[in-house]
């Protein structure tokens, strides 16, 4: 066209282009039709969990009359709930939609969830309860759970023991712990207290008891700086103060480096750390163990650190094929089984999560089942409450928290901002909002 | 530094050429490592020094590139190539059509829209893709080619070179004569304007593609289906897993690698093209 | 096609369909609007239909109620948006990272591209191409990947981070980082531009020069840098206008580092704000300040381009 010299050239490019576009289905824009070709009902999903596309190939190949199409989007804070909440007030939605339960409510601040109360009623005894209780903000069912991450202390059992430190069971023992890993290696430490990720600062402060969120008469209370949330704030501050954790990123290169040349010798994680640890670290087999988080003055009590749930699009057209669809996913044992096959999964619904203990092959850790200290830490989860800008907090804590690493902040410092960052932000949406515990 | 005795002219020679090692390293080094690192597996990556080979890996790196969900990286080129390639085309060929027609033909609104594409060149692309998002979704093309194909044909630059262009290259005279040999105005812009701004629309064509190749904000919100990705918001998207699932590293930069290397090729090829191009455009 | 001179032209009788001045023109006139419309269709429903509903939105906001469970509605709020993103400490903050970085990076990288383009076109250098060729690869490469590949190097544990005084993506490290990432990609851009304007400087202008004994560096900056002047006007705007767009580098950072906050440049500001905290709005009023501010800094580098060249 423009390059006259080599039209032909140009021109067959041109055409087998636009033929590629057409056949490659770009032109069609989403399928807005509510069954397939073949007759089937579509339900169109949008997820980022691991593994989704073995688990939608699995329902439809044992159910022809749905037809579950996948969507993989970024995963949540990466951009997945921005574009799912984006899509929401756009009424462009897929009939399902993927939504962790600290981002559930943000996700219904668009009104664009389909209330699920009625569908779900009759599969509440089955589940875990902390999963059962994230899926219910404000009193009513808006997702199906899927898992539950409860957060555990990995630890490599052999140079913990070969140095004889004992495993810690509160938080006091935790840095006597901590000084000793550094005594005997300098260059090593515990743990690291990534000061870049909301959602495991969260999950400490969980553990202590003080929601940052309630639900008080119809309106919110936030209470981020609470008694429960400074004493953990207080605590890491020292820990860092005192050179006794890193507080380098989790997963990234520095922290594989440092898991591979033995300088971090335990992770606060969660049920997914499992598959980071044997995924990333394959060679540290028979090195570490799991144990339930150290508590404070050693009340049982476990954070969770994220764990995802699927919701049902107001608008959609089917809902009750995205329903089965949800219902198979959430808890039929098939689905429980074909993921010990990629991963280590830990169901919310506590017959899946039997069966995946079954399947679980294990040989990496040390010590105690891993299943049941997840089990254990997951019965020990207190009540908690996420708010409608959660999401949006674990940005701001991120921000808040960042000049901690060279002192120009406190943790306390940061929460406390948090906290006021918090309430403006839901006045500001024009809700009203309670400050401090009720 | 003046004209000076052959010794300090040997002097001056060599400190210009160490500059320019210098610059150069800075430049290409961090290329280097893109390819060393392309043929490390994970546990090399992070083990092993910056520029240093481990066990060659890049074979099943590539094969792991290809493969992941179910080869979505081979769309993603696919992608990338239609909306830079297509694009750039489509894109430099109304560039020229409107450039050639402010230069040459005097329509009414003529001054109007060349101030406009003036003041269009200054706006920040990242100030219209939020307007750009809402409006696509009322139109119901959010997440499809359409959303950020057509937004990214328009190129108010590329309208300013090829004026240009027009008014070096495209005589008046020659204009004259065809109108007196009785061609129609289209006609002549084909057969005599669009041939002579040849080697400067090269030019605009090679960065049109270019920009379109690398922009990410406009895919960033308007695309979530992967199969729709170019090459760099997939790759984009695996690098922010890499955090949580290390194996992602190898796959995201042996995807790099891939991303960058037609460019290059291209540059490197086609120097002589746009060299010209952007002088005549430029030193204006 | 020869070119025929007035006479001829006129000796050819007019065919009836044509030869009138004011019919002429008349086709021309058609004949330019149909070749300028694609474009003029394009950049009104991109760039003009845009910017007018981004002021259209800005007058807006999302309000909730109770829990917000039940959807926003929506309400006019005339300026209260712009109030908020001017009083908002998030966004001082970005512009003050957008500011340091334009007097950071500009400089050194119009200066660096300026001087490589120098010692290119000094008579002194072998390999004109390949050096001039290997600065520009950079330009090549997607500003996604520049920011993984830097991201990778910056991490602690490749080696270069030994070499370097300050952690690179630390507090203090960051916006140097940044500013490198972006040199590392536009020096060898600028310096092809500067180095072709460089080629059109008229030889007999040097070799003047040179026969009133002015050596090589003082050619380069009282002959050759004037002459260019325009050029880097022109490159100045260009540079101005990317920078505060600032977006990819930051974002990919981000994912290595919690130096880079959500809203660290006003772009990633409007991004946080329409994508993440979903208040249209506020990212709409952000966005129109950000245009707003462009073109008042294009307007004024112009400005000064135009005095100093007369």
């Amino acid at each position: 066209m423009t390059l006259r010299g080599s039209a032909g050239l140009t021109r067959r490019t041109f055409l087998s282009a636009t033929a590629a576009v057409a056949a490659g289905g770009l032109l069609g824009g989403c399928g807005t039709s509510t069954t397939t070709a073949s007759g089937a009902t579509r339900v169109r999903i949008w997820s980022w969990l691991t593994g989704m596309d073995k688990y939608v190939a699995a329902f439809n190949a044992t159910h022809p009359d749905i037809s579950v199409e996948l969507n993989v989007i970024a995963s949540g804070l990466k951009g997945g709930y921005a574009q799912q909440t984006n899509a929401l007030r756009a009424h462009n939605a897929p009939d399902v939609l993927h939504a962790e339960y600290q981002g559930l409510p943000q996700l219904l601040t668009t009104g664009g969830l389909r209330d699920l109360t009625d569908d779900l009623a009759d599969l509440e005894p089955g589940y875990s309860p902390a999963a059962w209780e994230g899926v219910r903000p404000g009193g009513r069912t808006w997702a199906v759970p899927m898992d539950l991450a409860p957060m555990v202390l990995y630890y490599r059992k052999d140079l913990f023991d070969k140095h004889g430190i004992g495993v810690p069971r509160t938080w006091a023992e935790f840095r006597t712990a901590a000084q000793a890993v550094r005594q005997a290696d300098p260059a090593a430490r515990v743990t690291t207290f990534p000061l870049n990720d909301g959602s495991f600062f969260a999950g400490m402060c969980w553990q202590a008891g003080d929601p940052w969120w309630r639900v008080d008469n119809g309106s919110w209370r936030v209470d981020i700086s609470g008694e429960g949330t400074l004493r953990t704030a207080d605590y890491w501050q020292g820990m860092i103060r005192d050179g006794l954790v890193a507080t380098a990123p989790t997963g990234d290169q520095d922290w594989i480096g440092a898991m591979h040349t033995g300088r971090l010798w335990g992770l606060l994680g969660a049920s997914w750390s499992v598959g980071s640890l044997v995924k990333s670290i394959p060679q540290d087999k028979n090195r570490w163990a799991v144990t339930t988080m150290p508590t404070w003055n050693g009340v049982p009590a476990n954070g969770v650190q994220g764990g995802s749930a699927f919701a049902v699009s107001a608008e959609s057209k089917v809902p009750d094929a995205a329903v089965k669809f949800l219902r198979w996913l959430s808890t039929d044992p098939a689905v429980a089984k074909l993921g010990t096959t990629f991963t280590t999964p830990f169901p919310a619904y506590l017959a899946s999560r039997d069966v995946a203990r079954k399947a679980y092959k294990g040989g990496y850790f040390l010590g105690a089942p891993v299943y049941d200290v997840l089990d254990e830490a997951a019965r020990r989860v207190p009540g908690w409450t996420w708010g409608p800008n959660a999401l949006r907090i674990f940005s701001t804590v991120v921000d808040r928290m960042s000049g901690v690493k060279t002192g120009g902040t406190t943790l306390a410092a940061a929460v406390r901002q948090t906290q006021a960052d918090a309430v403006a932000a839901l006045r500001e949406r024009g809700l009203t909002v309670l400050e401090g515990k009720a | 530094m003046t004209l000076s005795p052959a010794g300090s002219r040997w002097t001056s020679r060599t400190v210009v050429h160490v500059l320019l090692v210098l610059a150069a390293l800075y430049a290409v080094l961090p290329l280097v490592w893109l390819v060393t690192s392309a043929t490390k597996s994970v546990g090399d990556f992070s083990t092993t020094g910056a520029f240093e080979f481990g066990q060659f890996n890049l074979g099943a790196n590539l094969s792991a590139l290809f493969t992941q969900e179910n080869g979505v990286f081979l769309a993603w080129i696919r992608n990338s190539l239609l909306y830079a390639g297509l694009g750039a085309v489509l894109g430099s060929f109304i560039c020229a059509a409107c450039g050639y027609a402010i230069a040459k033909l005097d329509f009414p609104g003529r001054r109007l829209l060349f101030a406009v594409t003036l003041a269009g060149v200054l706006v920040p692309t990242t100030a219209l893709a939020l307007p750009l998002y809402l409006l696509a979704t009322q139109l119901h093309v959010v997440g499809t080619f359409w959303a950020v194909f057509i937004p990214l044909l328009t190129n108010p630059f590329g309208v300013y070179l090829a004026r240009v262009y027009a008014e070096a290259a495209v005589p008046g005279e020659v204009l004259e004569a065809a109108r007196t040999d009785g061609a129609g105005e289209l006609r002549t812009f084909f057969t005599i304007g669009l041939p002579m701004m040849r080697p400067g629309l090269v030019t605009v064509f090679l960065f049109q593609f270019v920009g379109i190749w690398n922009n990410f904000f406009l895919p960033l919100v308007m695309l979530t289906d992967p199969k729709l990705f170019p090459m760099s918001l997939g790759l984009y998207q695996w690098s922010t897993r890499v955090t949580q699932f290390p194996q992602y590293n190898p796959l995201v930069i042996t995807g790099s690698l891939l991303a960058v290397l037609p460019l290059v090729v291209a540059f490197v090829l086609l120097h002589r093209q746009w060299r010209s191009g952007l002088a005549a455009g430029s030193v204006k | 096609m020869t070119v025929l001179t007035p006479e001829r032209a006129a000796s050819v009788p007019a065919p009836a369909s044509r030869g009138v001045p004011a019919r002429d023109r008349r086709g021309r006139g058609r004949a330019g609007l149909v070749l300028a419309a694609p474009f003029a269709i394009l950049l009104t429903a991109t760039v003009l239909v845009p910017i007018g509903y981004a002021l259209y939105l800005s007058l807006f906001t999302d309000r909730l109620s109770g829990l917000g469970f039940s959807g926003p509605t929506q309400a006019f709020i005339a300026f209260g948006n712009y109030a908020d993103v001017l009083t908002d400490s998030a966004f001082h903050a970005s512009l003050g990272n957008v500011a340091l970085f334009v007097l950071v990076h500009i400089p050194i990288m119009l200066g660096l591209a300026l001087l490589l383009a120098l010692l290119i076109d000094s008579a002194v250098v072998r390999l004109k191409r390949l050096w001039s060729l290997s600065v520009f690869l950079p330009y090549a490469v997607p500003t996604v990947i520049t920011g993984l590949i830097w991201a990778y190097l910056y991490s602690p544990n490749s080696g270069l981070t030994a070499l370097l005084p300050i952690d690179p993506l630390g507090k203090t490290g960051i916006l140097p980082s940044i500013v490198n990432i972006a040199t590392w990609q536009w020096v060898g851009y600028n310096m092809i531009i500067f180095y072709t304007a460089l080629q059109a400087v008229p030889r007999d202008v040097l070799e003047a020069a040179r026969a009133d004994g002015a050596g090589g560096i003082r050619t380069a900056w009282s002959v050759k840098v004037p002459m260019i002047r325009p050029t880097m006007f022109v490159a100045l705007v260009f540079t101005v206008i990317g920078s505060l767009q600032l977006f990819t580098e930051p974002l990919v950072l981000r994912g290595f580092t919690g130096s880079v906050t959500s809203t660290w440049s006003p772009s990633l500001y409007v991004y946080e704000a329409a994508f993440i905290a979903n208040d249209y709005g506020r990212a709409a009023a952000a966005s129109v300040l950000l245009a707003l501010v462009s073109a008042l800094l294009s307007a004024l580098v112009m400005r000064l381009s135009a005095r100093r060249s007369r």
